[in-house]
């Protein structure tokens, strides 16, 4: 799996809604449904952002393609910008069957994913500090029993 | 208490100051037990009018209102007054455990109490798109406590205060 790392400046360089929409425009195309979508949450991601739960824990959107985390850099590093890393992608990473997955603090987790989950479909929020669940262990977890099985009767006939 | 110090434009200690006004907001709203959806749901308009008038140095003070919706009477308020003191070579920093230790103190309001978030600001300060003019409810009954200084984007500064039922 391919990953593409950004950095984008934030507080005090940018405020909380200016450092999403950066975000937004890396992330998808102009007039797109994925673009909108991530509009419709600008105040709940906004206010994760204000609140530097980008600062160690990426943002990760993934899927079908290349997986893409971003970063918010925050105090001198937005100021200085030297860590910086805002270059447009190669490709659109909320193209065909996209996820996003946004870091956040455990106090916050339970209002946060009812307030994503009224207005997305595809953006849900993950304690900060825990792995992104991707739903690869899932489909794993699945298919692995159906491999296993033997068909005892079909054996012993043959 | 996070830190940081270097040399910073007004712009950045308004940027700065809004951030932690509206995420302060947010905390004790979250602790007393309401729910921050509403905030975030008027996130951008909020930010857009805090930064605004702190940029315009016309933004007095910024409260928290919860009232209860059917006796339309005030529950409770927190006050954050703005100082511009702004230096340009001080630290940023901010002290969310002052408003959490008052929290515990003060306890949680009921569930079925709604909040809005209201701006004093000086006369002839520009408009702002999704604010309107309102008056805030009475406070009769109530005294203010204060807290300090909670946070301070290199001089530009919010002293905090709530208040509470006299008993």
């Amino acid at each position: 799996m391919t990953v593409v790392s950004r950095r984008i400046c934030a507080t005090p360089a940018r405020s909380a809604s200016a450092a999403w929409n950066v975000i937004v425009e890396l992330a998808t195309k102009p007039g797109s449904a994925a673009r909108q979508e991530l509009l419709d949450i600008e105040g709940v991601a906004s206010c994760l952002i204000a609140e530097e739960s980008l600062k160690t824990d990426p943002c990760v959107v993934f899927g079908s393609g290349q997986r893409l985390r971003v970063y918010c850099l925050h105090d001198d590093e937005a100021i200085v910008g030297e860590k910086a890393n805002e270059a447009a992608l190669t490709f659109t990473p909320t193209e065909g069957d996209w996820r996003m997955s946004l870091p956040c603090a455990a106090d916050d987790l339970a209002w946060v994913q009812k307030s994503l989950g009224e207005r997305s479909t595809h953006v849900t929020a993950r304690e900060a500090g825990t792995a992104v669940d991707d739903g690869a262990t899932w489909a794993g977890a699945i298919a692995a029993p159906a491999a296993a099985v033997i068909d005892r009767e079909a054996f012993l006939r043959s | 208490m996070s830190t940081h110090v270097s040399v910073n434009t007004y712009t950045h200690a308004v940027t700065y100051v809004t951030d932690k006004l509206l995420t302060s907001i947010k905390t004790i709203v979250r602790l007393s037990g309401l729910s921050p959806a509403k905030l975030t749901n008027q996130w951008t308009a909020l930010e857009r009018g805090v930064n605004a008038w702190l940029q315009s140095r016309d933004l007095e003070e910024l409260h928290l209102e919860v009232h209860d919706p059917v006796t339309d009477t005030l529950i409770g308020r927190w006050d954050f007054a703005i100082f511009y003191g702004f230096q340009g070579d001080g630290a940023f920093w901010v002290d969310p455990d002052a408003i959490k230790y008052h929290i515990t103190k003060q306890g949680i309001w009921p569930g079925s109490c709604e909040y809005r978030i209201v701006a004093t600001t000086k006369p002839g300060r520009p408009d702002v798109q999704g604010w309107s003019r309102t008056t805030l409810r009475s406070t009769s009954g109530f005294v203010k406590q204060g807290i300090g200084t909670s946070m301070n984007g290199s001089g530009l500064s919010a002293g905090t205060g709530y208040w509470r039922k006299t008993s």
